[in-house]
């Protein structure tokens, strides 16, 4: 019964997961196992979830314990994320400038550090400040201060690429 | 170029490439195992609780049943060590499995990680130093015990002292060898389980705690 209910809310939330993969994976395979990883964790704490929150707001949390956690054996090769790449990833795009610069902030992105990255997910996400700060452990304050460097720093990042494409 | 410019094309862009999973995929990855670090501790630490009891009944065995008696102080001394060791390890499977981790905040479970993995290795690294001086030391000690008791037995059946087979430059070789061969093997120990640890640990370890630093600034 709990299974059931579990898959079935896990099913009408799965877009969580896989952004959460997306963001901090950058090759499928190692999307795949995170992908597995985060079902089978949420799983085993789901038997703790009271629904004092959204279960949204509880999986965004699992999920990203999970993928901040999560332990790669190999490293595999190479990133998409990878500077080296990027110019001709950007310059692919041709024609449109806003797709470019979509994909010159997405690689951006994909070079933040974890806990930036855990951030701005939820920044996108649209969480308030004081919701981030319980969801990561730290203030409402502490996380203003530090959306404000990473959109600097991904300004300054994006803006880079594009020079360079 | 601003992160809010794109906030819907990027939450777009993250939650596409991907193929929806049905019901069925779901079931089917609940059915396999996790492949978390805590969870490769947890069998890490059952399979030596398990390899330890089985080993520690051969040293048990030895202990009473050796013909020298030096092998059965030695295996009896590193029996008694190994049943403590097991306990901490029991300990540490325990603090394991009570590790609620994944619903609470990323400083939190990020802390819990931390301090677990940072006392396993501690403890490893301790209880091996532990027993250099029973591996090295002891079993040196007791095996010149042994050879110098069968030596003096013999010497005595066929008609010479043992100590006159040593005099003192070559009783000195044999104690500076004998203090080599400790030091050499500590030192090399010693470094071994550095790095053997930092290998399986270590470089997981410095990624968690960098994490842990950001969220600390």
């Amino acid at each position: 019964m709990a299974q059931q209910e579990f898959v079935s809310l896990l099913k009408t939330h799965q877009n969580i997961v896989h952004k959460v993969c997306n963001l901090y994976m950058d090759q499928h395979k190692d999307r795949e196992d995170l992908f597995q990883e985060i079902t089978l964790q949420a799983w085993k704490a789901f038997q703790s979830f009271r629904g004092d929150s959204k279960f949204s707001t509880w999986l965004y949390r699992v999920a990203l314990n999970t993928a901040i956690t999560f332990y790669r054996k190999e490293k595999r090769s190479p990133s998409i994320y990878s500077t080296d790449e990027l110019p001709e990833m950007v310059s692919l795009d041709g024609p449109d400038p806003i797709e470019a610069q979509l994909k010159a902030m997405y690689t951006a992105i994909g070079e933040l550090s974890k806990i930036d990255k855990a951030i701005v997910m939820l920044y996108l996400e649209d969480y308030a400040y004081q919701e981030i700060g319980e969801m990561i452990g730290i203030t409402a304050n502490n996380v203003a201060v530090k959306m404000n460097r990473i959109k600097t720093k991904l300004k300054e990042q994006s803006q880079k690429y594009m020079d360079q494409a | 170029m601003d992160l809010d410019q794109f906030k819907t094309e990027l939450n777009t862009k993250l939650a596409t490439d991907h193929i929806n999973r049905s019901d069925a995929d779901f079931e089917h990855i609940m059915k396999n195992k996790t492949s978390s670090f805590i969870d490769k501790i947890k069998k890490s630490l059952w399979f030596e609780i398990v390899i330890g009891f089985l080993l520690n009944f051969g040293f048990v065995y030895a202990a009473f049943d050796a013909s020298m008696r030096s092998m059965r102080i030695y295996f009896g001394v590193f029996s008694v060590l190994m049943y403590l060791f097991l306990f901490f390890l029991i300990y540490l499977l325990l603090r394991t499995n009570q590790l609620k981790t994944t619903d609470q905040s990323i400083k939190k479970n990020l802390e819990s990680y931390i301090k677990l993995i940072e006392e396993f290795v501690k403890r490893y690294f301790q209880f091996t130093m532990a027993l250099l001086p029973i591996c090295l030391v002891f079993a040196g000690y007791l095996g010149y015990y042994d050879g110098h008791a069968d030596a003096t037995l013999n010497a005595y059946n066929s008609g010479y002292q043992f100590g006159s087979k040593l005099n003192g430059t070559q009783f000195t070789i044999f104690l500076l060898s004998f203090l080599v061969f400790i030091i050499l093997g500590a030192y090399g120990m010693y470094h071994f389980t550095k790095w053997y640890l930092k290998k399986l640990y270590g470089n997981y370890l410095s990624d968690l705690k960098k994490c842990m630093s950001e969220l600390q600034d």
